[in-house]
């Protein structure tokens, strides 16, 4: 029973909120509103279980006074001077978000700056990881190189000027690179490295002549990558994960996945 | 005014203190991030209560409302109550009762699966393929012969729902495993990889953009609002 009756409830939710949605006419409509102010209210209760395992987890560290132990302190002081805060300003002003709330303050100069440089030293890890990604060993890992150089050299003023230089010695690197393995091959392979080399040769040469128009041309391929082959790529990928994801709903419908309820 | 330069140089230093890990995990870095989660924490919380759960449960109780609304609203608080036991305090009170809390959390699982069955297909899986499908030559774009430039662009600008045709269905192929790819399939699997290269290159790059934008700006914060060096 422990286990029969959440799964029975899980099949009719989700198979009465997916009949709810072909059927828009009241008093189904009415039912879907229901059902929906149902889950914003449940969930909202279900979120206090998450912050209670944060605090208790810390806590716990705090009671064993870990060698970590003063910052769990800091952080439980945190959460509840945001929590407290947030409800006197909900009282006093009438809410918490508008404009003249004093919890503004806290956003603004707490949240804030902290959220942006957490994600902007990410910026330093990249690089190291692009240094370890970008290196051309072969055929995909060069593609990868390139589109991230143009993308990036695209977005920038004069972007486009300061690639042409390692354009340059990137495309006498890379031909001169195919031109000497392709002496190692043989038949259709020997010939598909040629064709690379003599590619890659021409474009380096090439940018000689035309190192004016090429400046103005990096910009408008960023733009073109951004805008088509990056769009069928992430397009596909999202594709097969949204009918992943389609399937693991169904199989927790029908009782199949059962990990919620242990 | 007192309370917006308070505000500064707390920005300042937790921004620094932050910056910090640059040298390495250090105390002063642990102390901001550790305020961080807090903060989001309870942050996250206010916004939650604020913005969803009580103007719901407001709308519910309304006066205005049929008296089987706000029974049902009721009923869904205390639904939301019966989450509570599974809380670590009640494991030890009533344990023969935790189980219960699976109920409200099945239900929200049921319908979280069913909107998320909903919402794949009709907000994506059909809209995408519709927009995959289109004339492979854009009609938006005509070739332009009046420099090599202005052709080799319009040309790529031109052929560019061809690329998304091919590149969906090659990564798609890419990603089909029930048969042994040979062949034709082989050919197509590969053009599929060269796309998710160029994605996954284009994504990298972006996404550093995007963070040397937001530490310009923290820089800029320094800079300018904290020390005034630059206006």
């Amino acid at each position: 029973m422990q286990t029969q009756i959440p799964v029975i409830v899980t099949f009719i939710s989700g198979i009465l909120i997916m009949a709810l949605f072909f059927i828009p006419r009241e008093p189904f409509t009415q039912i879907e509103q229901l059902t929906s102010r149902w889950y914003i209210i449940i969930s909202g209760f279900a979120l206090l279980l998450g912050i209670d395992s944060l605090i208790l987890y810390h806590w716990r560290k705090i009671k064993r006074r870990d060698k970590d132990a003063v910052y769990s302190l800091i952080l439980i002081i945190s959460f509840f001077i945001a929590l407290f805060w947030g409800i006197w300003a909900w009282y006093a002003y009438g809410g918490p978000f508008i404009s003249n709330s004093s919890y503004l303050w806290l956003f603004q100069n707490i949240y804030l700056p902290l959220d942006a440089t957490m994600f902007s030293i990410l910026g330093f890890f990249i690089a190291s990881a692009s240094y370890r990604a970008f290196r051309a060993r072969n055929l995909e890992s060069s593609l990868l190189l390139i589109s991230a150089a143009i993308v990036m050299m695209g977005r920038v003023p004069f972007g486009g000027s300061i690639f042409i230089p390692f354009f340059f010695v990137f495309m006498i690197v890379a031909g001169s690179y195919f031109l000497y393995i392709a002496t190692k091959y043989t038949g259709f392979n020997a010939i598909f490295r040629y064709f690379l080399a003599i590619l890659f040769l021409s474009l380096g040469i090439g940018v000689f002549f035309y190192s004016e128009l090429l400046s103005q041309f990096i910009p408008s391929l960023s733009n073109w990558i951004m805008q088509y082959p990056n769009t069928a790529g992430q397009r596909a990928i999202i594709l097969g994960l949204t009918l992943g994801s389609i399937a693991f709903s169904l199989r927790i419908i029908f009782g199949i996945e059962r990990g919620y309820i242990r | 005014m007192i309370l917006d330069v308070i505000g500064i140089w707390i920005a300042a230093f937790l921004t620094l203190a932050i910056l910090s890990f640059v040298f390495g995990d250090n105390p002063i870095y642990k102390f901001a991030e550790h305020i961080f989660v807090g903060i989001s924490a309870g942050f996250g919380v206010i916004l939650a209560l604020n913005q969803a759960i009580w103007p719901s449960i407001q709308m519910g109780l309304d006066p205005s409302q049929h008296v089987f609304i706000r029974t049902m609203t009721v009923v869904a608080i205390l639904l939301g109550i019966l989450t509570l036991i599974r809380l670590e305090i009640f494991t030890y009170i009533v344990p023969s009762l935790v189980w219960l809390s699976r109920i409200p959390i099945a239900f929200v699982v049921g319908i979280g699966s069913g909107i998320s069955i909903v919402a794949s297909i009709q907000g994506f899986i059909f809209p995408q393929t519709l927009a995959t499908f289109l004339p492979v030559l854009s009609p938006e774009y005509m070739i332009d012969l009046s420099s090599p430039l202005n052709f080799l662009t319009s040309l790529l600008f031109t052929i560019g729902p061809l690329v998304i045709l091919l590149g969906v269905i090659s990564t798609l192929v890419y990603f089909y495993f029930s048969t042994e790819q040979r062949g034709v399939l082989l050919g197509i699997a590969k053009l599929g990889i060269i796309i998710m290269m160029i994605t996954f290159g284009a994504s990298f790059g972006y996404t550093i953009m995007a963070r040397f934008s937001l530490l310009i700006s923290r820089f800029y914060f320094l800079l300018s609002d904290w020390l005034n060096i630059i206006r």
